[in-house]
């Protein structure tokens, strides 16, 4: 059984389509991309798979729940962790804190006991060093104690990446990791990337544009233009095919 | 969708998990409690009632803060929540024959039943509208406590007698007592406060202030976060109106802006003490009660002019500490550090490309 399934799924802005009746499925442990051009509904799938966006139509299965059935805070408990295309951090905190409020559902002390102190401390201490080990993995134990706010853009990226590891989750939902970073950060992102995916058993959904990283990394490749999936397949593939190579390069005269 | 955010001082949470112990602000907590202790043997009962005001001051301040420094949830309305405790207080004392100290949990429990009533339409509206609608709380809050509340003479006031409120310890005077009833209850709410924004919880009330889509994407109720905030914060306000019972021998609701007056003394001592820090609004209502006692002096025989005078000199702190006493303090104890420090200490990583945390797009 595949661990998610896109089924028919339609999302309508007013007049724009941004998804026509969409389906895929992404198998367990796999590294599957999702590119197009701007504007083809990458991120509008990310938006209503973590139930931000309500869909008009179809069915989002996610390890047998139906995942449009969940309240937003309901789909990370569930397993699958997002990062944003534009940074999401919290500003005010510490970067280990951004991290720690990323591994919320791994811990249950709620107001009540945490004010009365009654197995807060133990917690705290669990999740920092969980939290902590996730820095030192992605090399960002030099930075845990500053506020998030003004730290370098490459930088607050992979904070945002750490943070969705925190979760423990199933799926990943990387929107753009690659967006902004240098040559040499993205060649590094995209090993990152694969080693992760081996340490924490996961499987991946990644929407990006550096075309080189999704032919080296990914296993499966699905294609969007105007909503519609135009091309899927092993990245070879879809590289090759004509369909694909129109929709980036502009219909021919 | 943007909301234009306050420049938030860096929340620094205390340390998750106490890796390290701070010596030094132990040391220092002590020796401000020691003082804080002694302070009603060494004064007369005037300066200790005055004392005792900026205790239960501080304990609305503490509660506010919560809501609105660390939720990020603008209230204008919390003299409704700490009238409610004062009348239940009141009421209970004089009418029912209660011993006072009961009656707190009781404030306590009906303010933060008001505070999920209105915490939940408060999910609906933020920012300017957030703070209107708590506005009117503040100012129907008397008008109904007039229709339900009747005090002797038929008029919306109770009036706890001395009797009624005695020390429970003898040996010690009653202005004592109440000093120090109300510094033990200070003391309960900031440790409950502190524990709570070291905390898992406290992380979330922080992370849904910053950023309510990433909050809810790595999991966090947000909606009962915001309520639950509002239920707590009320609480403490509640517990500063029934202290107020206590110090004032007073619940009163006959002037329409009594407690629109104290919403806005609250949010007044969380702004100019530091508001999203642990001991701010205690620092910021000293400072409220202390001002307000000079410009109240300042000027005998024009007493009409008091209020500007406070109003000025308010303004005159916001712009020379616009993150707060306690900010203002941080950002001086940070320069004396930076001269101390040794060249071998971690150089910082150089500050490029400052990104842009808050693009709310998605
Ligand atoms: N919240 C929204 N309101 C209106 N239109 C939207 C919204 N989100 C996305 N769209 C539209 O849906 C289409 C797909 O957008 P998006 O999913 O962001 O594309 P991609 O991430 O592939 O670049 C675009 O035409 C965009 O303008
Ligand atoms: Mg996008």
């Amino acid at each position: 059984m595949p661990l998610l399934t896109v089924n028919e799924v339609g999302v309508r802005f007013g007049g724009v389509t941004a998804l026509d009746r969409l389906s895929f499925t992404i198998e367990e442990a796999q590294i599957c991309a999702l590119i197009g051009p701007n504007g083809a509904g990458k991120t509008t799938l990310f938006n209503c798979l973590s139930r931000l966006y309500e869909v008009d139509e179809g069915t989002i299965m996610f390890n047998g729940v139906d995942l449009l059935q969940l309240s937003p805070h309901r789909v990370a408990r569930i397993g699958v962790a997002r990062t944003f295309q534009n940074l999401a951090l919290f500003p005010a905190l510490t970067v280990l804190e951004n991290v720690m409020v990323g591994a919320h559902t791994q811990g249950h002390i709620g107001f009540g006991r945490a004010m009365l102190r009654l197995g807060a401390g133990r917690e705290e201490r669990q999740l920092r060093a969980k939290c902590s080990d996730i820095l030192e993995r992605l090399e960002l134990a030099h930075v845990a104690a500053r506020p998030a706010a003004g730290l370098p853009f490459g930088t607050l990226k992979r904070i945002e990446f750490a943070r969705a590891l925190a979760s423990s989750p199933r799926l990943l939902l990387l929107d753009e990791p690659a967006n902004g970073l240098t040559h040499g950060e993205v060649d590094e992102l995209g090993v990152a990337i694969r080693d992760i995916r081996e340490r924490f058993d996961l499987t991946v959904l990644l929407v990006e544009h550096h075309m080189a990283m999704v032919m080296s990394i990914s296993d499966h490749v699905v294609v969007l233009d105007f909503g519609r999936k135009i091309a899927e397949g092993p990245p070879a593939m879809v590289r090759d095919d004509p369909a694909v190579i129109e929709a980036y390069l502009g219909a021919p005269a | 969708m943007v909301v234009p955010t306050a420049p938030v001082a860096t929340t620094k949470l205390p340390e998750p998990g106490g890796q390290r112990v701070p010596w030094a602000r132990l040391a220092a907590g002590v020796a401000v409690l020691g003082v804080a202790v002694y302070l009603p043997f060494y004064f007369t009962p005037e300066v200790n009632t005055t004392l005792s005001q900026v205790l239960y001051l501080a304990v609305a301040a503490v509660g506010l803060n919560l809501l609105t420094g660390y939720n990020g949830q603008v209230s204008i309305g919390h003299g409704a929540f700490f009238g409610i405790g004062a009348f239940t207080s009141a009421v209970l004392v004089v009418n029912h024959g209660w011993q006072f100290e009961y009656t707190i949990p009781v404030a306590a429990l009906l303010a933060a039943g008001l505070g999920v009533m209105v915490g939940f339409p408060a999910l609906r509206v933020r920012g300017l509208y957030l703070a209107l609608i708590t506005l009117g709380l503040a100012v129907v809050f008397p008008r109904v406590t007039a229709k339900v509340v009747k005090g002797t003479g038929g008029v919306a006031l109770v009036r706890p007698s001395r009797a009624d409120l005695t020390s429970l310890l003898s040996g010690l005077a009653d202005d004592q007592y109440q000093y120090l009833l109300c510094l033990l209850l200070l003391c309960i709410v900031l440790l409950l406060t502190w524990n709570l924004m070291r905390s898992r919880a406290g992380r979330a009330i922080i992370a849904t202030r910053d950023h309510e889509v990433a909050a809810e994407a790595v999991g966090i109720n947000v909606a009962a976060v915001k309520v639950g905030t509002f239920a707590l914060s009320a609480a403490f306000a509640g517990v500063a109106g029934s202290m107020s019972v206590l110090v004032d021998h007073l619940a009163d609701a006959t002037n329409p802006i009594t407690y629109f007056q104290l919403s806005i003394e609250f949010l007044i001592a969380v702004v100019i003490g530091g508001s999203a820090t642990i001991i701010g609004p205690v620092v910021g209502a000293a400072l409220l009660v202390l001002l307000r006692k000079q410009t109240a002096g300042l000027i005998t025989g024009k007493e009409i002019l008091a209020p500007a005078v406070l109003g000025g000199a308010l303004i005159l702190i916001v712009y020379v500490l616009p993150d707060g006493a306690v900010g203002g303090f941080r950002r001086l104890v940070a320069r004396l550090g930076r001269g101390r420090r040794r060249p071998s200490s971690t150089p910082d990583p150089p500050p490029d490309a400052p990104a842009s945390l808050t693009n709310r797009t998605t």
